[in-house]
């Protein structure tokens, strides 16, 4: 599987994200937060600035990025489709 | 004036754009017009005022080989669901069938910024969706009678 040891950080630092993700909303709502071994590393106005920031200081590329945000995105169209969120 | 045309497809506004995963893997370019003759693929991406993050199908991730990057919560008329993230360059072709401008070859996009987007399921009619993250950049315009425009100048 492509990407397996990424998924699996993903996996742990969104985990740890979620509880991590209140305390930033006062001071970095928005922002991209880049994380590495469920760690917050440091914070970006962009996902784009995150990413090339992760792949610069780990040269495994094994990391994350997480928005900061306190709800939801919305599905729009798409949650229409069927009753799971998919349509196909 | 440089604009994405289209006209209403099945009731859905539908335009192509193309897909580039510069985070990692790409070169970057700067973004505004790109006028090359690329093999790059065109995708159907819908144009949905009511989608707060764009989105890609699963097989576009699959056939891009995107690099995951992290996961987001997203709300629908059923409720909750967690969706993986990629960093990706999308490219809106501008120039519709009819436009004084249209070129078919080179190929003619115009490149925003890289963005995070959400994967979403395969379906039937599109391969993307480009959300208001992306649709609030610029004036998108549905006329009377299905035609459709999105200003890119």
């Amino acid at each position: 599987m492509p990407f397996a040891k990424q998924e699996r950080e993903i996996e742990e630092n969104f985990l740890f994200f979620l509880s991590a993700a209140p305390g930033l909303m006062a001071a970095h709502e928005g922002e991209f937060a880049l994380l590495r071994q469920k760690r917050i590393v440091a914070l970006y106005s962009t996902a784009a600035a995150a990413a090339a920031a992760g792949h610069d200081q780990f040269s495994d590329s094994i990391f994350s990025v997480q928005r900061v945000i306190d709800k939801p995105y919305d599905l729009g169209f798409l949650s229409n489709g069927s009753s799971n969120g998919a349509i196909v | 004036m440089v604009q994405a045309t289209g006209r209403l497809s099945d009731g859905k506004p539908i335009i192509d754009v193309v897909v580039v995963e510069s985070i990692g893997s790409q070169p970057e370019t700067e973004t505004g017009y790109t006028n090359l003759a690329l093999p790059v693929r065109p995708y159907r991406a819908l144009i949905d005022t009511g989608a707060t993050i764009s989105c890609v199908c699963k097989h576009v991730v699959k056939s891009m080989n995107l690099r995951p990057y992290g996961r987001i919560p997203m709300i629908g008329s059923t409720g909750q669901s967690f969706h993986k993230t990629y960093i990706v360059t999308l490219g809106l072709m501008y120039g519709g069938e009819g436009q004084a401008d249209y070129a078919p070859n080179p190929l003619s996009f115009y490149q925003i910024d890289p963005g995070e987007v959400a994967e979403i399921e395969n379906n039937a009619w599109f391969d993307l969706i480009i959300g208001t993250d992306i649709l609030t950049r610029f004036t998108f315009t549905l006329r009377k009678g299905g035609a459709f425009s999105l200003d890119l100048s």
